[in-house]
């Protein structure tokens, strides 16, 4: 097993950053299916059956994409977890540790899916859904998360100023989601909220598919980069 | 489509398909009517198989809510559409009611257009007659002149009998035709014994009519009401108009009295329902989440979130400890899910309400039954009742009909309200009698079951009664009348509910002819039936007119 990866997933467990983190994510996960229960609120139009369910699936899908690459970007600090910055003055290859904080933030992803699970199944079981829908939402979710988790992982390693870090990320979640939500058809599935939607209603679909696949690619491409990124550090280090 | 293309509106209707095909096809006839404020139609399915050039025709049982939009009719076979006719609908076609004639000469109704009142005439056959009482709905009154009684069949006839006996209005006219009328069960429902053919010069009844005109020499039955050229009474809560003259004859067509003799014709007096379509909307449309259900949930999520903190904590601090994680979120998340399919199943209810109204003197009684579904979490729905029982939803919407009483589609969040109506036999008949000590009464419940809750309803006043079982004869204290008052608020019970409105509309209803007082009670008291998917509360109601003297009919 990646030994950067064993030594994230046992902070992002059992930290008590972490566990505050989590019980944060679960409270508010819980407070909208408490919201979503009244009968009443599936008569207005807007908020049909499956909307609601859909709704649930889609605010998880973001506050995982959140937190995932906010761990990884450093904006939230998960007591113990070295940085990729410390990890590039240990003895690990590169590789390892570009493929160790993907794989961490990959990991984290369905971590925080499984334990919204329980609360979107109150929300699909109440409102008469399939539970194949949450895992065919998971699909989406947890792959969008990993590419944000990969992209604040090199943010990580590319500003180091806080500032600098916070607004790219911040930029690109923005941009992604809301962006890419914004652009003509079929270009806006490559927006989670859009791909996840379709997921949700239509099954998974080439074009689900075809989304998955440009966020692992996306994943995969900050592997590469934040592995060259260890290296040049490593030559700058040698050097000075 | 409709009655000679009337369509009145709302009512049952029937909507004639000829088919032929070259093919042998299995499959079904659809008919899809537009529904307004919604993109789908509402839809009459009927199954059809049809033989290689064997032309056949297929009569769908529907109602139009509305004349705008296009009407649609498919063949479908094995999930294809095979054929297809758009069929516009129009306005100009859209009557509040229609006249049926059954005559052999369509032709001297043309005078109805002239009427303030949007009725019109449809001449039919005896073929065209409805098999089923719900199919006269539209039919402001039907018209026998000429009547092959071996033209109809059992069901035919039943229902025919059972539309005039709920409320129906029938009128058969004289002349040769009634003299050789030859149906016993049609002469025994007329109020006078029709005889042979008499000439009259001239008749006070029919004043400026051009003599001589053929009659039919009738000799009025006891408890009818009229004369030589007419006679009336009331079938159970219909009436049976018997003209001696024919109409339909060249010198009555150009009469300049007959608007005033049709118009009273179509406003013979009938006994309108107890309980009438807007009764419906006492019926409950939502029931809250239940907050055991609510305190449960909070229950489960604080020791889902604690028990997943615990294991959190274990997983960073012993090897596999990792395991219990994807553990409990499994054993919750399926805890949790069976539990809200149970509270989706709590609030998923049916409340029907039925009202049978007893009517006097036949042995039947017409039952009026509420139905609410209570779906707030939606899914698809499959409501069947009984075959006679045709059903219709208080508001249209987008619904599949297999047949006038299988009604299925998506439960609408915000309930879904139906009303079903039938005529039943009815073991159970009340007298009343007035005298100087009070008022006595008389139930005859025998075969019938136990009435629970009963109350003498007169003159907004009411009075108890102990539980009725076979029989009840009893003079009633006139010490121990209550008046009757509404509540300020109508009650929480659905039973008690509908009570209030049967008998607030008693009070405001006039006296029903030869009805003295009203009993109304409840039979078999509400019960919850727990079903696989949802509950069903139902509630049944009784009314009975106590009849005073001996009425004319049955």
């Amino acid at each position: 097993m990646n030994p950067v990866l064993r030594a994230d997933l046992r902070y992002r467990l059992g930290s008590s950053k972490a566990l505050t983190l989590h019980t944060l994510f679960l409270v508010i996960i819980a407070l909208l299916t408490f919201l979503s229960l009244p009968p009443d609120l599936a008569r207005l139009d807007e908020l049909r059956q499956g909307g609601l369910v859909l709704a649930s699936l889609i605010v998880s899908a973001v506050l995982t994409m959140y937190f995932t690459s906010a761990c990884a970007a450093g904006e939230i600090g998960i007591d113990g977890e070295k940085s990729v910055w410390d990890l590039a003055a240990s003895s690990f290859p590169a590789g390892t540790i570009a493929l160790g904080k993907v794989l961490s933030a990959a990991s984290f992803a369905a971590l925080q899916w499984l334990l919204a699970g329980p609360f979107v199944a109150v929300v699909a079981g109440i409102r008469g859904e399939s539970l194949m829908a949450i895992l065919r939402a998971a699909l989406v979710g947890i792959a969008a998360a990993t590419a944000f988790g990969a992209t604040g992982t090199f943010y990580s390693i590319m500003f180091e100023s806080d500032f600098a870090r916070s607004f790219a990320h911040w930029t690109t979640l923005l941009a992604v989601i809301v962006g890419g939500n914004a652009l003509p058809s079929p270009w806006h599935a490559l927006s989670p909220v859009r791909s996840l939607a379709i997921a949700v209603r239509e099954g998974v679909r080439p074009t689900v598919w075809l989304v998955v696949g440009v966020y692992l690619l996306t994943a995969g491409i900050c592997v590469g980069l934040v592995r060259r990124r260890v290296e040049r550090i490593r030559i700058e280090a040698r050097t000075t | 489509m409709g009655w000679a293309g009337w369509i009145p509106l709302r009512a049952w209707l029937p909507v004639r398909v000829d088919l032929q095909a070259s093919l042998p096809v299995d499959g079904e006839v659809v008919v899809d009517v537009p529904v307004q404020g919604y993109d789908a139609p509402m839809s009459f399915r009927q199954p059809v198989r049809l033989l290689p050039g064997a032309p056949q025709r297929v009569a769908v049982e529907a109602f139009i809510p509305d004349t705008r939009g296009v009407l649609t009719v498919r063949l479908v076979a094995s999930g294809r559409e095979v054929a297809r006719r758009d069929v516009p609908l129009s306005t100009a076609r859209a009557v509040e009611s229609v006249v049926l004639a059954l005559t052999h000469e369509p032709a001297g109704l043309e005078f109805l257009s002239e009427l303030t009142r949007k009725i019109r005439a449809a001449y039919i056959t005896e073929e065209d007659l409805p098999a089923q009482w719900q199919g006269y709905t539209g039919v402001r009154l039907l018209v026998i002149r000429d009547f092959n009684e071996r033209a109809i069949s059992p069901a035919q006839r039943r229902g025919f009998e059972q539309w005039v006996a709920q409320g129906g209005r029938l009128l058969v006219t004289g002349g040769a035709p009634l003299v050789t009328l030859q149906a016993p069960w049609l002469l025994r429902m007329l109020p006078a014994d029709p005889g042979g053919l008499i000439n009259v010069q001239r008749s006070d009844d029919l004043s400026g009519v051009p003599g001589p005109i053929s009659v039919t020499a009738l000799r009025l039955r006891r408890g009818a009401a009229g004369g030589p050229m007419g006679a009336r009474w009331r079938w159970g809560s219909g009436s049976v108009l018997l003209w001696a003259f024919d109409p339909f004859a060249p010198a009555l067509r150009s009469w300049s009295g007959r608007a005033a003799m049709w118009t009273a014709a179509l406003d013979a007096p009938v006994r309108p329902w107890v309980a009438p379509a807007e009764m419906g909307d006492a019926l409950p449309a939502s029931r809250p989440l239940a907050g055991s259900v609510q305190v449960w949930l909070l229950v489960l999520s604080g020791a889902y979130i604690l028990a997943v903190r615990r294991a959190l904590r274990r997983a960073g601090r012993v090897r596999g400890g990792w395991l219990a994680v994807p553990m409990v979120a499994t054993i919750f998340a399926l805890a949790m899910y069976g539990f809200a399919l149970q509270a989706r199943r709590a609030g998923t209810s049916v409340v029907q309400v039925s009202i049978t109204e007893v009517i006097p003197g036949t042995g039947l009684a017409r039952v009026r039954t509420f139905a609410a579904l209570i779906s707030p979490y939606g899914g698809t729905f499959h409501l069947r009742a009984a075959e006679d029982a045709w059903m219709q939803p208080a508001e249209p919407r987008p619904l599949t009909f297999d047949a006038p009483f299988a009604i299925s589609g998506n439960a609408a969040t915000s309930g879904l309200r139906v009303d079903a109506t039938q005529v039943v036999p009815a073991p159970l008949d009340g007298y009343a009698t007035i005298s100087d000590a009070g008022l006595r009464v008389v139930i005859d419940n025998r075969g019938g079951p136990n009435i629970a809750d009963a109350r003498i309803v007169r003159g907004g006043q009411i009075y108890r009664l102990p539980p009725i079982g076979a029989m009840l004869s009893l003079s009633l204290d006139p010490t121990r009348w209550e008046p009757f008052a509404r509540q300020p608020h109508p009650p929480d019970d659905v039973s008690d509910r509908f009570m209030e409105e049967v008998v607030a509309r008693l009070q405001r209803q006039p006296p029903a002819p030869g009805a003295i007082a009203w009993l109304v009670g409840r039979v078999g008291g509400g019960h919850a039936v727990g079903g696989p998917a949802l509950q069903i509360d139902a509630h049944r109601l009784v009314v009975v007119p106590l009849r005073g003297a001996l009425e004319g009919g049955p």
